[in-house]
């Protein structure tokens, strides 16, 4: 290989790199101000790049880098999203950071969530037929929460609106994607048994 | 029976002896009929499919007996589980005293399918939530940045200058969780509003028509909207009443032709 070629080649192997470096850069300070998960969509039409390799490359890049630092936060995929997360063995001092009240999802909510998640889209009717218990007061209070959003109409009498689950959803239960959910039928095996609070009546 | 030694009041969550056997569980902590009939297959140890209808019907009746007594109120979706219970036992006994007296006719229909289909769902379901619930929660379990207070700020702001377009860019979903935090927030702020009685009487306005129309026999309805138009409650009192004469057949309105005035005539 003559002198000038392999110049060439360096010059275009650098410009690659130096670009990767950009991309990585931007979305690195993205991630930092962003209040919700950084949309990648959004970066690729942000930075005028076209979707695929060196966008990819960008982010596998931070989230190795990320994981290998074993820092106090990651990066963490959410959706068609990323977005940095703090270590979970940090909660309690963020928590007394924050003095954040506890949260706590009630059963109801819980299995609601659980039935649309798997469902999606489900009307209101085919929820309370699984639950055997009316369920109007529980969407209402997902749908303020916006964790389930509705999707328009089932074609059937009635037309009874249809229930999804949102982003938010996903972002707050730390879900990938809804298909990274275990196989329903696998909880079969998961859990050996439902076990109510039983106590003893001293 | 081994009564608990500590009786709370009634109307708290309490602790009770559920049957001959020991075991204690909190009366409202059950997420409906169904939650409740899996937990006493649970107890039973039985698998759903091989479910002891007859026993568990008198288990799960002798429960709703037990809320009875603490003047719980029942939901009728539990109701409706006993009855469907009710039924179930009763098909299986008459089937019994067919298989009894020698009958051929093969059933082979198993009335227990249905339930045994609907507990199997909400088990899986039921555990699809539990493993929500072991999520880690951002929020709570791991932290995320956030937006600060100064972007929510500029954000309302934002909101109020958007483009024609974007404000009709907005879907039923979006209108009704708008509507429902609206509608929560202003619960929450238990405003109270002092609603007047109304002091318009139907009869005087009756009156007032009549007294018009027996000074002229036509009356355009323009002139009686003018003549009432001092006060909105007024006018749809007016208008109510007109409707009312005109069904007692006690007025008549006519129209030379469309768009002319409308003219209000008394008697027939």
């Amino acid at each position: 290989m003559s002198r000038s070629s392999l110049l060439a080649e360096f010059k275009k192997v650098s410009s690659v790199s130096s670009e990767l470096r950009h991309i990585k850069d931007v979305i690195e300070s993205l991630l930092l101000i962003s209040g919700e998960p950084v949309n990648l969509h959004d970066v690729q039409i942000l930075l005028e790049i076209e979707a695929g390799d060196l966008l990819d490359e960008a982010v596998n890049q931070l989230e190795d880098e990320y994981r290998l630092r074993d820092r106090g936060f990651y990066l963490q995929r959410i959706g068609a999203g990323i977005r940095f997360v703090t270590k979970q063995e940090n909660a309690s001092w963020i928590r007394k950071f924050k003095a954040g009240k506890p949260v706590r999802f009630s059963k109801a909510a819980l299995e609601t969530l659980a039935i649309i998640a798997y469902r999606q889209p489900i009307t209101r009717p085919e929820i309370e037929s699984i639950r055997g218990v009316d369920a109007s007061g529980v969407l209402r209070l997902l749908l303020v929460k916006e964790l389930i959003a509705i999707k328009g109409r089932k074609e059937v009498v009635g037309s009874p609106l249809l229930y999804v689950t949102t982003d938010k959803f996903l972002q707050i239960f730390n879900l990938t994607s809804l298909s990274s959910l275990p196989d329903i039928n696998s909880f079969g095996d998961l859990y050996p048994n439902v076990e109510l609070p039983l106590l003893d009546g001293q | 029976m081994n009564e608990p030694a500590f009786f709370p009041p009634a109307h708290q969550r309490a602790l009770y002896a559920v049957l001959e056997e020991q075991f204690y569980v909190l009366l409202d902590s059950f997420e409906g009929p169904l939650d409740l009939l899996l937990f006493l297959v649970k107890k039973n140890r039985v698998a759903i499919e091989n479910i002891p209808i007859i026993s568990i019907a008198r288990q799960y009746l002798a429960y709703l007996e037990l809320m009875e007594e603490m003047n719980l109120s029942i939901a009728s979706e539990y109701l409706l589980m006993a009855a469907t219970l009710i039924q179930i036992k009763s098909r299986i006994l008459l089937r019994q005293q067919l298989d009894d007296e020698g009958a051929e006719d093969e059933q082979g229909e198993d009335p227990r399918e249905e339930i045994i289909a609907r507990l199997q769902a909400y088990e899986l379901y039921k555990k699809g939530a539990k493993y929500l619930a072991q999520q880690p929660l951002n929020g709570w379990d791991c932290f995320s940045p956030e937006e600060t207070d100064l972007q929510n700020l500029l954000e309302d702001e934002a909101q109020i200058d958007v483009s024609l377009e974007e404000q009709y860019a907005v879907s039923l979903s979006d209108l009704l969780t708008a509507f429902l935090q609206l509608y929560e927030r202003r619960r929450a702020s238990q405003e109270r509003y002092e609603i007047n009685r109304d002091l318009i009487n139907m009869d005087e306005i009756y009156n007032r028509v009549n007294e018009t129309l027996s000074r002229q026999a036509t009356v355009r309805f323009s002139e009686l909207v003018e003549r009432f138009s001092a006060d909105t409650s007024l006018l749809v009192v007016l208008f109510l009443a007109l409707l009312e004469l005109t069904r007692q057949k006690r007025v008549t309105i006519n129209q030379e032709a469309p768009f002319e005035p409308l003219l209000i005539t008394g008697g027939i």
